[in-house]
């Protein structure tokens, strides 16, 4: 009896351990998940509510992720306009996005995936205020 | 002078030049391929001119044709008509009238012949023919007669009277003879003394002084009766001869100066009854002459192939009595211009009395010139063998066809002899083709005068078929003349029509008619101006019409009448242009939209539409594709209408998201694109 007591006990710490690895996991996971979205206080941006009515956001800021389709126009003063493609409700939505002129150091490439923080300016146009790959 | 001068002179007086209208009319009757009225001419319209050369004169704008007159042709249309004067009574007629001049020719007058010659008077005043010319012949030579009575009456009063006289001068001797005498001298001579009778004697002899004085007186006044008598007789009879030889009765001419010789046998032929007449016309001294002015201070300019002279001259003769002055202009104009100015004009003291004045001044002057009833006679004589050769010239000429002469010889013998019997006795066969002739000509020159150049050309054709001497050129030159005018007017009225001047239309369409009314050309010309103007113009308010309603397929369907119609119309072609370029982009449109659709491309078959749909919304054919394909590409059009509606409300970040989604959609989106272009090169400028 006390031979099937001693053998059930290492059984029951490693599944234990391995329990306890997975739950470590889980939360380191969700602790760096947590840590790579630098803008997730910020709303996201819902692409109906743009399409609907821009003006009525106007002043608001939303954290917008898509894949940059394509650049629209430039100006070395202004920044670049580019269209970046935001997926939302299982589709995909056209939307411009203004790179202004002080973040000119970064690359944004078309089909890259970036998360920007945005501001919707007095014209409806959305205004990175940062962006990173996502 | 000689004789023939003188008859030339002579028939001056008293008939018209006489020849026969000519073809040469033509020039005159078309001015040169314009109406006379049209040409100005060297001395304007106000001078009479006449051309000798054509026998035409012109005055006031006017021509008219010394020889082309109703009296003349009419009564030569008259002769020709008439039958030949060969019937039983013409041929006793004749006979008479030989008999007579045989009777009084001057081997065989004798009192005997002479009174036989004076029955046979009344006898030829029976024909016809004798217009009673003899009878009043007859007449005149009773009355000579009668005068001649009472010459003889006269004489035998007188002789009389004689006795009577010498019988009285007797007694007065006889009485104052036995009665003693008193002498007294009279006046400061002392040798001239009268005799004073007593008064007894005085009162015997008175009665005898008185009685003497009486015959003297008588006798004396008998004298003067005979001779005023024969010399009536006489001015009688000469103005009968003249006025039978202005009437040209030429053989009663010579039967008159005949009669004349026998009856006044004094040997005294002279002619003074034109004195007479001219010496009784109520001539007024104080009424002056009639004058004509003429002043000259020529202003002459030519241009371009034209020619002028004008020139004056005086002559004069080799035995220097006669001076001649004479002035005179030739001008012509071909394919350029002449003017001339400075000429003026005018008559003064023209009137009845002064008209009289220079009546009788020509009369006293043509008595100066046939001054003798031989030179009648001579002329007589000559004018019927003139008359003879004529018609025998002209029989010639017949014969040889050649119309022309024949007829000319004939106008000129008839006008002549026209109561001779060599030209009465012309059949009517012998006269019939002058008298076709004649007509043709006439009508000819009725066709020139009209300028129904048409038929003159036919009737110049016939004539010169008909006439082998009628020369064509002339008149034919002038009718070609006159069409090729006409025609160039036609011309440029055409090119007026078709460039819309109007008056030049208008003028041009005037010339033409004026110098060929009758041209065939002209209906067929000013027909199709007009409805080539009713046609451009119906047009035109079509597309007004059309262009107010905005019905541009119309008008486009219908481009090729408006282009036609709108051509002279600068405004209206450039309202048209633009019509035009919008419904071609249209149909392009629409040809493009048809070519994608079928394809399976209804974004793009809709945008191609839409994109004409922006140059002509209200085409119904757009407006019908554009809701086909709407429906079949639905997604995309809302996109890009909202995109475009956003744009419109200034949301611009809306309305580029609505673009791109537009060319997320459809790739080929040339709307979306452009929009999107637009919108963001907005944004970062």
């Amino acid at each position: 009896m006390s031979r099937r007591a001693h053998q059930k006990t290492p059984q029951n710490l490693f599944f234990g351990l391995i329990a306890g690895f997975f739950l470590l996991a889980a939360i380191g996971a969700y602790v760096l998940q947590k840590g790579s979205n630098p803008y997730r206080t910020t709303e996201p941006l819902k692409p109906a509510d743009y399409f609907e009515n821009a003006n009525s956001l106007r002043g608001n800021v939303y954290q917008v992720e898509g894949v940059i389709l394509n650049a629209l126009a430039q100006n070395p003063e202004k920044g670049r306009l580019f269209s970046i493609s935001v997926t939302s409700e299982s589709k995909k939505w056209p939307m411009p996005i203004l790179i202004p002129a002080k973040l000119r150091q970064i690359n944004l490439q078309k089909n890259q995936s970036y998360r920007a923080k945005c501001k919707v300016d007095d014209t409806g146009i959305l205004v990175a205020e940062e962006i990173q790959k996502s | 002078m000689n004789i023939w001068t003188r008859w030339i002179v002579v028939m001056g007086y008293f008939l018209p030049l006489a020849a026969l209208p000519q073809e040469g009319d033509s020039k005159a009757a078309t001015g040169g391929a314009r109406p006379p009225q049209m040409n100005p001419g060297f001395l304007g319209r106000d001078v009479p001119v006449v051309d000798p050369g054509s026998d035409n004169a012109t005055f006031d704008g006017k021509l008219f044709n010394l020889n082309n007159n109703r009296l003349f042709r009419s009564r030569f249309e008259k002769y020709l008509n008439a039958p030949a004067e060969t019937s039983e009574a013409d041929q006793q007629y004749e006979k008479v009238m030989n008999e007579i001049l045989s009777l009084l020719s001057p081997g065989k007058v004798n009192t005997e012949n002479l009174d036989a010659a004076w029955k046979l008077l009344p006898k030829a005043s029976e024909y016809r023919s004798d217009a009673n010319l003899c009878n009043a012949m007859a007449d005149v030579v009773y009355s000579v007669w009668l005068a001649k009575n009472e010459v003889a009456r006269l004489e035998m009063a007188n002789r009389t009277l004689q006795k009577e006289k010498s019988a009285l001068e007797w007694n007065y001797r006889m009485n104052i003879g036995s009665s003693p005498k008193i002498t007294t001298p009279t006046g400061t001579n002392p040798t001239t003394q009268s005799s004073i009778l007593s008064p007894e004697d005085e009162a015997r002899v008175e009665p005898i002084k008185e009685a003497l004085s009486d015959v003297r007186s008588t006798l004396a006044n008998n004298k003067l009766k005979k001779e005023a008598s024969i010399v009536q007789a006489k001015i009688d009879f000469q103005t009968m001869i003249i006025q039978y030889f202005a009437q040209r009765r030429f053989r009663h001419v010579l039967i008159g100066t005949r009669f004349y010789r026998a009856l006044f046998g004094d040997g005294d032929n002279r002619i003074s009854a034109l004195d007479q007449i001219s010496s009784s016309l109520p001539v007024d001294k104080d009424a002056g002459q009639v004058k004509v002015k003429a002043k000259l201070d020529p202003k002459v300019s030519g241009r371009g192939g034209s020619g002028a002279y004008v020139g004056a001259g005086t002559g004069t003769s080799a035995d220097g009595t006669r001076k001649s002055s004479g002035a005179g202009a030739d001008t012509s104009s071909s394919g350029g211009a002449f003017s001339a100015e400075g000429m003026q004009f005018g008559v003064e003291n023209l009137g009845v009395e002064s008209l009289i004045s220079a009546g009788a001044s020509g009369l006293k002057a043509l008595g100066k010139m046939i001054n003798s009833l031989g030179q009648l006679d001579s002329l007589a004589n000559e004018a019927i063998r003139d008359v003879d050769e004529g018609v025998e010239a002209y029989k010639f000429l017949l014969e040889k066809n050649e119309l022309k002469s024949a007829t000319e010889r004939l106008f000129e013998t008839f006008m002549m002899g026209e109561y001779l019997p060599s030209v009465r006795k012309l059949s009517r066969d012998e006269k019939r083709r002058a008298l076709e002739f004649t007509r043709k000509t006439n009508e000819l020159l009725a066709a020139l005068e009209v300028n129904d150049l048409s038929r003159a050309e036919d009737l110049i054709r016939e004539l010169s078929q008909t006439a082998r001497d009628f020369d064509t050129s002339k008149p034919l030159a002038v009718v070609e003349t006159a069409k090729t005018v006409s025609a160039m007017h036609l011309a440029k009225a055409k090119a007026a029509a078709a460039s819309g001047d109007k008056n030049t239309l208008e003028t041009e369409l005037r010339a033409a008619t004026e110098i060929w009314p009758r041209n065939p050309a002209l209906a067929e010309v000013s027909s199709a101006i007009f409805s080539q103007t009713d046609v451009q113009q119906q047009s035109l308010n079509d597309f007004d019409r059309l262009l107010a309603q905005k019905n541009f397929r119309q008008i486009f369907d219908d481009k090729v009448r408006f282009i036609a119609a709108t051509a002279m119309f600068p405004d209206r072609q450039e309202k048209l242009k633009s019509v035009l370029d919008r419904v071609q982009s249209a149909e392009a449109a629409l040809t493009r939209s048809l070519e994608l659709a079928k394809r399976g491309d209804p974004a793009g078959a809709w945008e191609s539409v839409e994109r004409g749909f922006a140059d002509y919304p209200d085409d119904p054919k757009l407006n019908q594709a554009r809701a086909d394909y709407t429906t079949q590409a639905a997604e995309f059009v809302h996109s890009i209408r909202t995109a475009q509606e956003m744009e419109r409300k200034r949301q611009i970040g809306s309305s580029l998201a609505w673009y791109l989604r537009a060319y997320q959609d459809y790739p080929n989106s040339e709307i979306a694109r452009d929009g999107i272009d637009r919108i963001s090169a907005d944004i970062v400028k």
